[in-house]
């Protein structure tokens, strides 16, 4: 739970000062490393909200962070294939 | 006979599924009525960690200069040379067309001042952006939506979203954007942007134009957009297609003029 917190945090941090492809594999490692993770909904709203995706994609609501859930859920769904 | 009963699985389903399935809904909702109630406090939080960031990083920004050859260096050195050089020239004409430009419409009575802008330090732009996006530290009290956003006198994007803190500026060459240019002076035509400060454009097979030509904003003053970088003709013969690209490096723009 200690490091879950501690990269949630660090994750954070690196949404804003980073490269958004850093969070982007951090999230695709993470996703397998942590059960559930879905704070990564977190990280995609701070990439949508800072570069403005809405301004690009119009009609699809924050996209990073719908790219990111619909990861998140795939992973999950593939976790349970394996029962891991 | 021993019969063997499978039981109903009583497993709970989780909390957190209703909750992401919610958050989707709930998106789309705030999609449909255009808000985004994330971005103000983005915003807010973005600026000071922005700013620490780039404190933090600013020694270490050079470190890669350390593992290039000598060699390489020296080769880039003459070569950038000559480029300035060749520059030197250009940009004498350049000044004394303006100066040109300036006495003609002076003459005809039109006399326009230039306009001064809002210099403003550009806190994230590509690669940092997955979009062609441009983030920048002046707040909605010296900048407003619907501004211009120059770099060297060249119009590069438009000020879509301001807040106490940062602005957000959408450059022009945003992938699907679509600009009214003046290709060469000759061609009126339509580009569409292709992220990276690129763009495309098609013009008629019998337009006379070269690689090297600039290209134009449509308006009453004519900006430069960029330059042509390549003419590709049409499958069909009777169209060609133009691409053009922003005169200088997106990645490498550290300040940014709003007017």
């Amino acid at each position: 739970m200690k490091a879950r917190i501690i990269s949630d945090i660090l994750l954070i941090i690196c949404s804003f000062v980073l490269p958004w492809w850093f969070v982007l594999f951090a999230v695709l490692i993470l996703s397998f490393v942590f059960d559930n993770f879905y704070e990564a909904m977190v990280f995609g709203i701070i990439l949508d909200s800072l570069y403005g995706s809405s301004f690009i994609f119009e009609n699809i609501p924050l996209v990073v962070t719908s790219i990111f859930t619909l990861f998140i859920i795939g992973v999950e769904q593939f976790k349970k294939q394996l029962n891991v | 006979m021993k019969m063997i009963y499978h039981l109903k699985s009583r497993k709970k389903k989780s909390p957190i599924k209703y909750f992401v399935i919610g958050f989707i809904i709930l998106l789309f909702i705030f999609n449909f009525f255009k808000l985004n109630p994330f971005s103000s406090i983005t915003r807010k939080i973005s600026y000071p960690v922005i700013k620490t960031g780039s404190m933090i990083a600013s020694p270490f920004s050079g470190v890669s200069g350390y593992f290039k050859l000598k060699r390489d260096l020296e080769r880039k050195i003459q070569s950038l040379e000559g480029e300035i050089e060749g520059m030197k020239s250009d940009i004498l004409e350049n000044e004394f067309l303006r100066e040109e430009n300036k006495t003609l419409k002076e003459g005809f009575g039109r006399n326009e001042d230039e306009e001064k802008g809002v210099l403003a330090v550009v806190l994230k732009r590509p690669p940092d952006s997955p979009y062609d996006t441009f983030v920048i530290d002046v707040n909605n009290e010296k900048v407003s939506v619907g501004q211009t956003a120059y770099i060297s006198n060249v119009p590069v994007g438009e000020v879509v979203e301001v807040n106490s803190k940062t602005s957000l500026i959408k450059l022009f060459s945003s992938s699907g954007t679509i600009k009214k240019v003046m290709i060469g002076g000759v061609v009126e035509t339509e580009a569409v942007g292709h992220g990276g400060g690129r763009f495309t454009a098609t013009i008629l097979q019998d337009s006379e134009v070269e690689v090297g030509d600039a290209v134009t904003l449509v308006g009453s003053k004519q900006y430069i957009l960029g330059v042509i970088e390549s003419v590709e003709e049409d499958e069909t013969k009777t169209l060609k297609l133009i691409r053009f690209n922003i005169p200088f490096s997106l990645n490498t723009t550290r300040f940014i003029e709003i007017r």
